[in-house]
């Protein structure tokens, strides 16, 4: 009985010290795989931070000019007849020159405008020409 | 059987295991006592990984939010020399990577170090080339480095940090405190192969990163003013010019920069000539530009007004100073306005008489010359101006006139806003706020009006005038297809030997527009410009082109349809 117990104690005692060792194990390859990801996250930031360094750089007024002056691009600000106005459709409609107004009636309008809205995430951006 | 021999064998060992075993015990209680404190710092040492974490250094940022100065992380290259088998094969790969002399290299790898220094922030081009060549011994850390990707553009108003990241010019150092931030660390146990185990962190001090910097500046502008700048240099040589673009209702700097400049990425190759920002560190004599000055006092002062007529003794006057003062061009009679529109001298020397020298001192101070303008800048001077008590004899016949007194350009454009905006003296900024990474708000440099100079009525007459310049007047080249302009063209003799030099000259031209409401003001100086050296002609061009495109830019549509263009005679823009 004795010997029973003795070796029931040394099991149990073994037992927990293998589950201790083995979540300390655990612990530590875990940590070495969020250093890891750590890294790689923090390269991928820097590498981020770069490209968007070097988009500044072919986006600044004086790269822009040179290409443009290169390719022989010639800009001039344009006359008001040939300007067109930017608005979202809410505008539009407000304005009265909404598709309603301009031929989408009827059944079949109808349809694809609640077609057209399932797909709509937002404002559509129509362009009507400067007053 | 146990004998005696086995008794005294049994003893010896016996001994021997008792004086081994007090050996060991005075060596446990030497290491244990003695030793504790030394041993254990020593393990400490050797188990705890103490990381410091670098801050990232603030951006600065234009007025729309465009960077013009960001830190990067870049890999430095390092080797260990030891580590190096090929050691000549390495050499040249690498030196083809780096774009290094390949004598250099192999010099660096034959050397008998664990630790050398190839190339330090490479770029990210150069760093996979070298990752590519996967060579053992070559290994790479990451530096911050701080780079601005319009490269000249505004580079003495910026400035520049060193290779530790701190500042070292312009608003890198005076705003240093702000952009560096303060380093933190993090404490954890170690492994065998030296490598931190993050869940065994005991100590954590967070790095707090550098505050950024959001300035009045736009890039575009800024872009416009430093391409007309650099035309004008181009065809006119100076050994020096600068330009200032202003809001004259904030006293908002748009763009500001000076010639000769230098590139930011580059700035270690660069002498203190090119790092100088002119617009508010030198000095000059403004010559006829400063006649708005004495022209406003008057007409604030009621002394005269705008048909009152002056004589200009046909361009010689022997004034009682006993010098003789002389026009560029010989004008008889000429009215207030036509006095500055032609920018006769002794038509507003004698306006300068009547409105006592006194009040002229007063109004000058008004202005704020004399006193720095209190922009955010660094180097700033306040020029030059005496008190009525220590003027001399001949000063009343210089000083309205430009003469006698030193301004900085940003002193000019301060005095142009003045008369632009209403008549309020505005406090110039460069910086609109600093803010923290998340955008919260830290600390905020509020729009600022230093005083009211003039009346509102009177700045309005001043700008009719002023309008004048440019449509009749010396001022005719900074004309604006499609819009109205005013301004006033300058041009100063240097002194030399101390005397008026005649032939060493700075034109300059200070103007705004649009007439009606003011949305820019801009100053042009070119120090000794030649062959030709009048304000009219050498400045006021650079005016007009960076007046058009701002504008434009600003969507500020045309205030009247487009004239047709007047053929400017040389003669008429001379002053």
């Amino acid at each position: 009985m004795k010997v029973y117990k003795f070796l029931m104690m040394t099991a149990s005692i073994t037992a927990v010290a293998l589950v201790y060792v083995t979540q300390q194990t655990s612990l530590i390859r875990i940590s070495y795989d969020i250093k890891a990801k750590e890294q790689a996250y923090s390269e991928l930031l820097d590498r981020n931070k770069i490209l968007l360094y070097n988009v500044r750089q072919l986006e600044s007024p004086a790269h822009l000019e040179k290409t443009l002056l290169a390719r022989n691009i010639k800009m001039e600000v344009p006359s008001k007849e040939r300007l067109i106005l930017l608005s979202s459709s809410q505008d539009y409609r407000a304005e009265g020159y909404g598709i309603g107004n301009t031929g989408a009636a009827g059944f079949f309008g109808k349809v694809r405008q609640s077609v057209a809205s399932l797909f709509a995430l937002g404002p559509e951006a129509q362009a009507k020409p400067l007053k | 059987m146990y004998t005696r021999a086995h008794k005294t064998r049994l003893n010896v060992v016996f001994s021997l295991f008792i004086i081994l075993l007090s050996i060991l015990l005075i060596r446990v209680i030497y290491i244990q006592v003695a030793k504790a404190y030394n041993l254990a710092l020593l393990a400490k040492k050797q188990h705890t990984a103490v990381i410091e974490l670098q801050p990232k250094r603030g951006t600065i940022y234009d007025r729309n939010f465009s960077p013009l100065a960001v830190s990067l992380n870049l890999d430095s290259v390092f080797a260990n020399p030891r580590e190096i088998k090929d050691k000549r094969g390495a050499s040249k790969k690498l030196a083809a990577a780096m774009g290094l002399g390949e004598q250099y290299v192999y010099d660096r790898v034959c050397r008998e170090k664990g630790f050398i220094w190839l190339k330090r922030k490479i770029s990210p081009a150069e760093s996979e080339k070298v990752k590519a060549l996967k060579i053992k011994g070559v290994e790479f850390v990451k530096e911050p480095k701080r780079v601005y990707p319009n490269n000249a553009l505004a580079s003495q108003i910026i400035g520049y940090a060193g290779t530790d990241d701190r500042g070292l010019e312009g608003l890198e150092l005076k705003y240093d405190e702000y952009l560096k931030g303060s380093p933190g660390y993090r404490a954890m146990l170690r492994d065998a192969r030296r490598r931190p185990i993050a869940s065994f962190e005991y100590e954590y001090y967070p790095s707090i990163d550098g505050l950024d910097l959001v300035l009045t500046i736009d890039d575009v502008i800024q872009h416009i003013a430093e391409r007309e700048l650099d035309l004008a240099v181009e065809k006119y040589h100076p050994i020096g010019a600068c330009i200032i673009v202003m809001d004259p209702k904030t006293g908002d700097i748009l763009a500001m920069s000076s010639r000769p400049t230098f590139d930011l990425n580059n700035f270690r190759t660069v002498n203190a000539e090119k790092k100088r920002n002119r617009a508010v560190t030198d000095m000059y004599e403004p010559g006829s530009i400063f006649k708005i000055v004495t022209a406003s006092g008057a007409l604030q002062e009621k002394i005269v007004g705008l048909n009152d007529r002056f004589y200009c003794e046909n361009g010689a006057w022997r004034h009682a100073g006993g010098k003789v003062l002389h026009d560029h061009k010989p004008h008889g009679w000429l009215t207030f306005r036509q006095v500055i529109e032609k920018s006769s001298n002794i038509g507003t020397v004698k306006v300068g008489i009547k409105l006592g020298a006194d009040n002229l001192y007063g109004y000058i101070k008004k202005f704020g010359f004399g006193d720095i303008t209190g922009i955010e800048l660094p180097g700033e001077i306040p020029g030059f101006i005496r008190p009525p008590s220590k003027w001399s004899g001949t000063s009343i016949y210089a000083i309205p006139m430009g003469q006698e007194v030193a301004v900085s350009p940003i002193q000019m454009a301060c005095a142009m806003s003045v008369i632009a905006n209403g008549g309020k003296l505005m406090k110039p900024r460069v910086i609109q706020y600093i803010q923290d990474r998340h955008g919260e708000l830290i600390k905020e440099y509020p729009v600022t009006v230093s005083g009211q100079v003039l009346s509102e009525g009177t700045s309005a007459t001043m700008r009719d005038v002023l309008s004048g310049v440019v449509e009749d007047g010396t001022g005719q080249l900074a004309r604006v297809e499609g819009y109205d302009v005013g301004g006033k063209t300058g041009t100063s003799q240097k002194i030399e030997n101390g005397t008026y030099s005649h032939s060493k000259f700075i034109g300059s031209f200070v103007g705004f527009a649009p007439v009606k409401n003011p949305k820019v003001v801009v100053v042009v100086m070119l120090d000794q410009p030649h062959p030709l050296y009048y304000g009219g002609v050498v400045a006021a061009p650079v005016f007009s082109r960076v007046v058009r495109d701002t504008l434009r830019y600003m969507d500020i549509r045309p205030s009247r349809a487009e004239a047709a263009r007047r053929e400017v005679e040389l003669d008429t823009v001379e002053d």
